[in-house]
């Protein structure tokens, strides 16, 4: 066996939890890598994630951790990544018997941790670290025994100042605003120009702006 | 600056308060992993520009994944320097390992002990030195299998240490952790055969005793009598090289992480008195 095969071999037999050991290796040892990595992995989704774990259950939860575990091809060197890891595996398998709105919650969640870490160099400059996404069901009102009905809803997960990271409802303008601003990087009143050509029977842009101020997505 | 007699403590997330609130003098440096701050905004950025401000920062990486079959990423180690060169970290050091093959799994698996993996390790520090502008230094792991007996774990050690022309990040508990979940050794020989010009610093720790013949290398717990006679025996035979205390998980009142760099000093200095 070459290198590469006997390292592939190992690692496979890590993720999948084959009975048995492997080689001369004992199940015992092989059994401590397989503890050990599982537990890092595991541990940390489930804590990020929690919210996602309850809505669709906790025996669900680790099925699917296990599986996401034996298959997925993490490409990121960085384990703060891991939630973002598993949201992209997990948007390429079949789960019909999860509620419909299971992965959206998960995203929403991964964002609140990604965005306490997110960088400061924020481009523009006028808007604080701020990530939108579009949900078709309202996420953010998400609770244990709570069943939600499809509504498409815009949420801005951003960083405040002082630092607390909160989230906010947003208008499809607001949304849109925010999008602009950050795909052209431009200043505020040139992305309100824009956005006034691009809408042009919008009617009460200030107040839209306003309450992005006061929530401190804007920075005043 | 960092002075071959000096303790460090590891910065975590969940000591950062404590860090904030440690005397200065109390420890020498910091080790941090990069992965954990690099590319970040935020408050941690800020707490952890703050702590890099009071002490020296060595780097001890997670990902760098040096002995893998999957390719190395070059990409990442570039980034890797950008943060090194940010907080102006002369010394980054990583395992003698692979945490990756078919994608990431954040955690070490031993090498299996072979020429031909001495070779493809050599080659990859090589470049990650280019890159980085940097002779790395290289851990030896703890580890519970051992995939391949073609040479032994001194032995391989050994060539890559010579092949690689790197530097070796002597961690005293993984060597007691060894000798007893393998039986192949006793520490002082493991660190005998260790040759002195390459080792740059230590790392010692606590551990978690499962059984008789299996301990994992957990950094939960304090260190034990035989681990610190493992790092007194490297002192002697090495000399005093800065040393690392890791602590990641179980976090005990600071007081105890300042007594145990304060027993780390008084080792470094005992020596000094008898040299």
């Amino acid at each position: 066996m070459t290198l590469k095969e006997q390292q592939q071999q190992f690692a496979q037999h890590i993720r999948t939890g084959a009975p048995g050991g492997l080689g001369t290796i004992s199940s015992e040892r092989m059994g401590v890598y397989r503890r050990l990595f599982w537990g890092n992995i595991e541990g940390y989704l489930s804590k990020i994630l929690c919210q996602t774990a309850a809505c669709i259950g906790e025996e669900q939860w680790q099925k699917l951790l296990q599986k996401f575990f034996a298959e997925a091809e993490m490409t990121s060197p960085i384990y703060r990544d891991l939630p973002a890891e598993f949201i992209a595996w997990a948007s390429g398998q079949t789960t019909v018997d999860f509620p419909p709105y299971w992965l959206e919650l998960a995203h929403f969640e991964a964002l609140q941790t990604a965005l306490v870490f997110a960088p400061d160099n924020a481009s523009p400059a006028w808007l604080q670290p701020c990530a939108v996404a579009g949900y078709s069901y309202p996420v953010h009102q998400w609770q244990a025994g709570v069943v939600l009905q499809p509504t498409a809803s815009f949420v801005a997960v951003y960083r405040a100042v002082e630092d607390k990271v909160k989230w906010l409802v947003l208008t499809p303008v607001q949304a849109r605003f925010i999008e602009l601003a950050q795909q052209t990087g431009l200043s505020l009143d040139e992305v309100v120009a824009q956005l006034k050509r691009e809408l042009p029977q919008l009617q009460d842009i200030e107040q839209a702006l306003d309450r992005l101020r006061q929530q401190e997505i804007i920075r005043t | 600056m960092i002075l071959p007699a000096s303790v460090g403590l590891g910065y975590r997330r969940g000591l950062a308060d404590a860090f904030d609130a440690a005397p200065r003098s109390g420890f020498d440096f910091i080790e941090v992993a990069p992965e954990n701050w690099m590319e970040i905004g935020g408050p941690w950025r800020k707490r952890f520009a703050a702590v890099a401000e009071r002490w020296p920062v060595v780097a001890h990486g997670l990902s760098l994944s040096i002995g893998s079959p999957d390719a190395l990423d070059v990409d990442f180690v570039k980034r890797v320097k950008t943060f090194l060169d940010e907080y102006k970290i002369a010394s980054y050091t990583e395992h003698l390992s692979y945490c990756s093959s078919g994608g990431h799994l954040y955690d070490l698996m031993p090498m299996p002990f072979t020429a031909e993996a001495v070779a493809h390790v050599a080659g990859r520090v090589k470049q990650v030195q280019d890159i980085l502008e940097r002779t790395i230094a290289l851990e030896n792991i703890s580890f519970y299998a051992l995939p391949s007996t073609e040479m032994t774990e001194i032995e391989f050690i050994q060539a890559v240490l010579t092949e690689a022309k790197c530097d070796l990040l002597l961690d005293v508990n993984n060597v007691y952790v060894n000798s007893v979940n393998h039986g192949q050794y006793t520490p002082a020989e493991f660190i005998a055969a260790m040759p002195t010009e390459q080792v740059r610093c230590y790392h010692v720790a606590g551990h978690n005793q499962e059984s008789e013949n299996l301990i994992i290398d957990t950094h939960g717990a304090a260190i034990v009598d035989p681990v610190w006679s493992v790092l007194n025996e490297a002192y002697k035979v090495h000399g005093a090289k800065p040393t690392l205390i890791e602590r990641d998980f179980d976090f005990p009142p600071f007081a105890e992480l300042l007594a145990e760099a304060a027993q780390v000093r008084q080792l470094q200095q005992k020596l000094g008195a008898v040299a």
